[in-house]
């Protein structure tokens, strides 16, 4: 989720505001795919490999066409949102849980943006990249243990 | 002068029901998104769908799907202000009347003496246009800012949430 809005700030405008607009909407479709039991494969790997290209793209700043973002970005938010719709705990309260899982992913974007924003500085720049390597390699260990499961 | 408690407790009815608060967001962004006459006429079309919602349950209707329809149109709004769409007032209008509606209906009273019953529909009817009206005034402010981005996050944020409740609801 950071990393969603660490790129949106490498892409700039409009990329900074369309990707986290579009990533909740197409992460609630994954949910109710995830909510209605309908199942997809490999959704632990996908969650990882989002993780590990996103985080990929901030690094190495890659500054792809708006349509590439949002199709990358969609795509990774239906695993998100399966994720979560599929893991949620029965007897759960259908407001908070859905009010607390967009909000809370609204605000790591947020962070990601706010993060991304230090770019117009050359040691923000580093840090980004640097930040986007880090997600890059928390991804693969994440890849690694979904995996060896 | 002291409010009876049944207006009190019908005034903060639209504010404290998370489902009505999402619609009342939804409907205020696209109030909001609408030059003056337009948004007063979306906020008067809530207030009549409203009043007619609470006279209905005052007439005794039942239980009815009215939650889920509000967050039906929560859904519909919250999309229109993540596209950033101006609807037009023949269409916003219907729509702000049917989610006035469901929210009357969803507004039952929470008490079973009459006085009391009838002050707290009166409060909700007055609380739940007030509290479109501010929303959307709002929203016309910050929709002048940054070119109206937070109100595309924030009408993407309710739709999503509107859709995940739904989900929740027909399947759990």
């Amino acid at each position: 989720m950071v990393a969603v809005g660490l790129w949106g700030a490498v892409l700039g405008s409009p990329a900074i505001w369309v990707l986290p607009v579009a990533f909740p909407l197409v992460m609630a479709f994954g949910g109710v795919l995830g909510i209605a039991a309908v199942a997809i494969p490999h959704v632990e790997v996908g969650i990882a490999v989002s993780a590990i290209m996103l985080g990929l793209m901030v690094a190495l700043a890659v500054r792809a066409p708006l349509a590439v973002a949002i199709t990358v970005v969609s795509a990774f938010a239906i695993f998100h949102g399966h994720a979560h719709g599929a893991e949620l705990p029965r007897g759960a309260d259908a407001i908070a849980f859905s009010a607390g899982f967009v909000v809370a992913t609204g605000l790591l974007h947020v962070c990601g943006i706010g993060l991304g924003l230090t770019t117009r500085w050359s040691a923000g720049r580093l840090a980004v990249r640097l930040a986007g390597a880090g997600i890059a390699g928390a991804g693969a260990i994440f890849l690694r243990a979904a995996l060896s499961a | 002068m002291v409010l009876p408690a049944g207006i009190v407790a019908g005034l903060a009815h639209p504010v404290t029901t998370p489902a009505h608060v999402i619609a009342l967001m939804g409907l205020g962004l696209v109030a909001g998104r609408n030059v003056l006459p337009a948004g007063a006429a979306i906020i008067a079309a809530f207030a009549l769908g409203l009043a007619a919602g609470l006279g209905a349950i005052a007439w005794g209707v039942g239980e009815t799907p009215a939650s889920d329809v509000l967050l039906a149109g929560a859904t519909l709004c919250g999309l229109i202000g993540a596209l950033q769409v101006k609807v037009p007032l023949p269409l916003a209008a219907p729509l702000a009347l049917v989610s006035g509606i469901a929210l009357g209906l969803d507004s039952p009273p929470e008490s079973i003496l009459l006085r009391e019953a009838v002050a707290m529909l009166i409060g909700t009817a007055l609380g739940g246009a007030a509290a479109l009206a501010m929303i959307a005034f709002a929203a016309c402010v910050i929709a002048r800012w940054r070119h109206g981005i937070v109100l595309r996050v924030a009408g993407s944020w309710i739709a999503a949430i509107a859709i995940l409740v739904l989900a929740l609801r027909w399947t759990l």
